[in-house]
């Protein structure tokens, strides 16, 4: 095979390849779910509880059904299934039934199809509601104790999934044998992912009773199912085909409009389009669980960690979404990516009358970074070392076991150290204050990031397909099922198939997500895509060429183990001149009646998470009197196994940063009595260009990982994790402060100082 | 919103008479981004839309000796903030409408749609009062003109009377040795309305010392405010830590902030007495500066005021 020029055994992989589908998206031309029409569309809208814990004694569709121009109105009583949905608990309502209660503000209670919208929406205001309002239940603290009020009457307690108990060693030893505790509670806000495009789609009847939404989502097979389960129509009359979303980040996971659509769409006969608003979709979408988090660690004077304590509190809202393995996660987290001998880590997740809480970028690894990183500046604070230099000191090494977490095994490369001497060198050197008034700092924090790889060690994972075509032009078809939501699935794939085949990347289509006609390959989430579905591809690619080696023989007479394949041509690799084009085999094998199609399946059905690690570092000037933040200048250290696309990943880590200083500085949606106070985007504080560093060195330590597709490990959540951390250190080391709940807006930062007496 | 009838009005009389005839529920657009969101959340529902973005003749920016500026109402943020007769007569003016919302804010709003909003939150009237500003109402029935310090009532409410347009706001010639700034904080650097804005201004005599100041303050009470008393504790002064701080002192009493999603009361009122010692002092070394060099310095500055 022909080395490519930077030494690298790859021709398309290591290369930074452009999106495919980027200059559709920079033109105009993409199609998002909102520019899907159909001819005859009717317009669908959604009635929503205004209160976040209310009875629905009666709910009267009769006069918007009278209205001119109204199609359908749609409530419980049309749903003819379990009317529930939710992958880790099926609690959450498609439409809220006359006498169970609204759970959060926001929840369905009727669905409308008109002519127009402004008439669905008129129609709204004449369905006649009648509530009994109820208390809402929004401490999560108090909701978790015993005979505390229920959100769900049919459930025992607040409590949404299994509580987490993780121990090793004998922490009450641990905390008697240290020189140096450091104790904390903190606590993380409720983030919104606030993508761009919010859920939208059309729903459209098909003969025979079924429907098809065209409608995106992180996961169609599973929004498949849970339509038909929670609507009763069987599985196969139910297709989705996911539209490329305007950003998903974890929050398109379940499913939004696909149920409200099918039922309009259903009940009107015709074709139904809904978007939601963005304060809609504030209301309804699942946001990052707020947590608190108290960490207690403990160390020996010359710095060893030697016991670890940590107890976690998820607010997961009124519906348990993802909260279960986001808690599973946070707690995995606060293992670190340390060797200590002695850890006990408590974590439960509360249902509340607050907005409905699971996945987003990081799934509870940002909430558990900030605490336990935190605790570890602190550690170092207090035993005057340098924070990289305790890191390094405590860092698994490879050939231990995890810290604690079940959910992974180190069987593959220990990369800390390596990560956190990059970062030490990428430091340079603290920047000046630009003014009298301003404060310089800097901080660092590091994690163990984990992916997903294909190992069923988060639900419904288990298992990646992926096939491959070859058309008669020579060009070659890879689906699967995925979603394009602007992470590059597609150009990855492309770059996988056009590698294995000897294609160009521009000569891979990729088709994803239609579930009449891909492969099941779980959903688009958990950093996962690039190696599962990366793995997936590579052996569907191997099964395709074998056939073709196998069909060119005959061709080319000369044995398949004699072939090669390049520049979209079989040849024999000893006479290259001998050769035939792709598109001359396939015309040749379908009159032959050929199949030339490779199915990969890729599996590791007893296999665990894959980890990683990473590092970040953050340079920021404080306003010592206003307390206001300004990140300078950040670095970003991940092992990435391999870079397989590395501007792609490069945009990857550079979003998910500013998504962390989001999570860090600005963005928070609090709630009174479980009503949202940062209602839109109006007062909710998304980081603009002009808000993030002004510098981000990104680097990538590459140690291939075996498993990996070419080595290579998921990566695309991991650079928001040590954000919040690095960024509260940094303000520490200018202030000598310590901001323990985040957003650091600049009033907490004045308070803090404030506090600490040192305020004008 | 369905049914909202559209005028496009073609003179300042026209646009007067269709307000007259149309009523209770009729409202002028200008850029319309200030009612349009109103009208999406449905905490306005006109019925009908009187358009004034055809009406050129309010779209101007002149100099004229004895009047000043002369800025017309349907003149964008960003004219204003691009104009090189602005830069060199009120540059005070160029760096508050640098920091106005972002530029796609600052094409399509007006400087006569953001004074007529009747907003508090917004930046231009901290500016435009430290200079003492004055504006144009217009009706068919003939023009008034009026102090700007007059123009704000309460929250969302004005002098503008029923069938009236605001159609100029006017700058006066300054003084020489004056300097004015305007600083402003948010929590982004970008889109948000200041949640503290603080215009200030010093004109000194060739002694250096303070002839006269005016500080206004955005944001922290019912319409913006102006702080004549505590600034006239500089008459008559050189600057001193002392003095800067006890005009801030009373500035920070002064405000009425409410608390919200953006700061408590009691923030506010701390950034308060910080922007309002940080404008004054700028303000002052550029009035100074202003003295020696040439007139019309239109210094950037960020948003806090550093
Ligand atoms: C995202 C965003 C960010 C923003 N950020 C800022 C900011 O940082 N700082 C800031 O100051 N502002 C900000 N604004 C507000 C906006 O810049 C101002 O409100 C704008 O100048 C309004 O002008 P307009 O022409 O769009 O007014 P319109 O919306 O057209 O009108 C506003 C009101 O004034 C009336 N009106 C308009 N013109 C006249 C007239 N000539 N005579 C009488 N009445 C009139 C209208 O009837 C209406 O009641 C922001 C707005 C948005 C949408």
């Amino acid at each position: 095979m022909a080395m490519a020029s930077d030494g690298s055994p790859y021709r398309v992989i290591g290369q930074t390849v452009p999106d495919v589908r980027g200059p559709a998206k920079t033109t105009g031309q993409e199609r998002y779910n909102i520019d899907v029409t159909f001819p005859g569309m009717l317009h669908g809208k959604t009635l929503r509880s205004p209160y976040p814990h209310a009875r629905v004694l009666r709910i009267d569709p009769s006069e918007a059904e009278r209205m001119p121009g109204v199609i359908a109105v749609v409530t419980a009583k049309d749903v003819a299934g379990t009317n529930r949905f939710g992958d880790y608990a099926a609690d959450q309502p498609v439409l809220v039934a006359e006498g169970e209660t609204a759970k959060m503000v926001g929840d369905p209670l009727a669905l409308v199809a008109a002519e127009s919208e402004a008439l669905a929406e008129a129609a709204l205001e004449r369905i006649q509601v009648e509530y009994e309002v109820l208390p809402p239940i929004v401490d999560p603290e108090a909701a978790i104790q015993p005979g505390a009020p229920r959100v769900h009457e049919d459930r025992g307690s607040n409590i949404c999934g299994d509580p987490v108990v993780l121990d090793r060693g004998d922490v009450e030893r641990g905390f008697a044998e240290s020189d140096v505790i450091v104790e904390g509670t903190y606590r993380t806000p409720r983030q919104e992912h606030a993508y761009m495009e919010p859920a939208a789609g059309v729903g459209v009847p098909e003969p025979g009773g079924g429907v098809t939404l065209y409608a995106g989502t992180q996961a169609p097979m599973q929004a498949r199912t849970s339509v038909s389960r929670a609507l009763g129509i069987p599985e196969h009359r139910v297709r989705v085909v996911p539209v490329p979303m305007g950003g998903a980040f974890g929050g398109k996971i379940d499913v939004s409009v696909h149920p409200h659509l099918a039922l309009l769409a259903l009940k009107s006969g015709r074709p139904v389009r809904m978007a939601w608003r963005s304060e809609e979709s504030f209301q309804a979408s699942p946001k990052r669980n707020p947590a608190r988090i108290r960490v207690k660690l403990g160390a020996r004077r010359d710095g060893t960690f030697v016991a670890c304590e940590a107890d976690v509190l998820l607010n997961g809202g009124a519906y348990a979404s993802s909260s279960p393995p986001v808690l599973k996660v946070a707690c995995c987290y606060l293992g670190g990516p340390y060797d200590i001998p002695n850890v006990r880590i408590r974590g439960v997740a509360a249902y509340t009358n607050d907005p409905i809480a699971g996945a987003f970028r990081g799934f509870g690894g940002p909430q558990a970074a900030f605490a336990l990183e935190t605790t570890v500046n602190k550690m170092a604070t207090a035993l005057g070392t340098d924070p990289i230099a305790l890191r390094l000191k405590n860092a698994l090494v490879q050939g231990r076991s995890t810290p604690i977490s079940p959910m992974l095994h180190l069987d593959h490369p220990v990369t800390l150290p390596q990560v956190l001497t990059r970062i030490r060198e990428l430091a340079g050197p603290k920047p000046e204050p630009s003014g009298p008034r301003k404060k310089v700092g800097r901080g660092v924090a590091c994690t163990m990031p984990i992916f997903d790889t294909s190992s069923g060690a988060i639900y419904l994972l288990k298992g990646t397909g992926a096939n491959i075509e070859l058309l008669p032009d020579g060009t070659a078809v890879v689906r699967c099922e995925s979603a394009e939501f602007g992470e590059g699935a597609s150009t990855l794939l492309a770059q996988v198939v056009a590698e294995e085949l000897g294609l160009e990347v521009k000569d891979v289509t990729c088709v994803l997500g239609d579930t009449s006609a891909v492969p099941k390959s779980g959903r688009a989430v958990a950093s996962r895509q690039a190696f599962c579905l990366g793995n997936a591809a590579m052996l569907a690619a191997h099964n395709l060429r074998t056939k073709v080696f196998e069909a060119a023989a005959d061709e080319l007479e000369a044995p398949p183990e004699a072939l090669g394949l390049a520049e979209g041509h079989v040849f024999v690799r000893e006479r290259p001149d001998r050769r035939i084009s792709l598109g001359k085999l396939s015309w040749a094998c379908r009159l032959k009646g050929i199949e030339l199609r490779g199915d990969g399946w890729f599996s590791q059905p007893h296999g665990k998470l894959g980890h990683t690690f990473s590092a970040g570092l953050m340079d920021l000037e404080v306003d010592e009197e206003t307390g206001k933040v300004r990140p300078l200048r950040s670095v970003v250290v991940l092992d990435v196994g391999r870079a397989l696309n590395p501007g792609a990943l490069r945009g990857q880590l550079i979003g998910g940063e500013a998504q962390g200083l989001g999570f860090a500085l600005l963005e928070d949606m609090p709630t009174e009595g479980g009503q949202i106070l940062t209602p839109s985007l109006m007062e909710y504080l998304l980081p603009t260009a002009s808000d993030v560093t002004d510098e981000t060195i990104v680097s990538f330590v590459e140690e291939p990982y075996p498993a990996g597709p070419y080595g290579a490990k998921g990566a695309s959540e991991h650079s928001v994790k040590d954000v919040a951390p690095a960024l509260v250190a940094a303000l520490h080391d200018a202030l000598g402060v310590w901001i323990d709940e985040i957003p650091a807006t600049p009033e907490k930062v004045w308070r803090a100082l404030g506090a600490a007496g040192r305020t004008a | 919103m369905t049914g909202v009838e559209y005028i496009e009005a073609r003179s300042v009389e026209e646009a007067s008479r269709a307000l007259t005839e149309q009523g209770e529920g009729a409202k002028l657009i200008a850029g319309g981004l200030a009612l349009i969101i109103l009208m999406n959340h449905r905490l306005l529902q006109p019925t009908c839309l009187i358009s004034i973005r055809r009406l050129r003749e309010l779209r101007y920016i002149r100099w004229d000796d004895a009047a000043g500026l002369r800025i017309g109402a349907l003149t964008t943020h960003r004219e204003i903030e691009t104009s090189r007769v602005v830069r060199r007569r009120a540059p005070v003016l160029v760096e508050m409408e640098g920091q106005v919302g972002s530029i796609q804010v600052r094409n399509a709003g007006t400087i006569g749609g953001n004074l007529c909003h009747g907003d508090p939150r917004e930046d231009p009237a901290p500016a435009l009062l430290v200079l003492d500003a004055e504006v144009t109402l217009a009706s068919a029935a003939g023009a008034r003109s009026l102090p700007l310090r007059g123009f704000f009532v309460d929250f969302l409410s004005t002098a503008l009377q029923p069938g009236e347009l605001l159609t100029e706001v006017r700058v006066p010639p300054l003084p020489p040795g004056t300097g004015a700034t305007y600083v402003k904080f948010s929590h982004r650097n970008a889109l948000d309305f200041p949640v503290a804005g603080v215009g200030a201004r010093v004109t000194l005599d060739a002694d250096g010392v303070c002839q006269d100041a005016r500080l206004a303050l955005g944001a922290v009470g019912p319409t913006p405010l102006l702080c004549d008393e505590a600034a006239g504790l500089l008459r008559g002064e050189r600057p001193s830590p002392g003095l800067l701080e006890e005009v801030a002192r009373r500035a920070r009493a002064l405000a009425a902030p409410s608390s919200d999603v953006f700061g408590s009361e009691e923030y506010k009122r701390h950034l308060v007495g910080v922007l309002s010692r940080r404008a004054l002092e700028q303000a002052w070394q550029v009035a100074g500066d202003g003295r020696e060099a040439t007139r019309g310095r239109g210094r950037q500055r960020s948003r806090e005021g550093a």
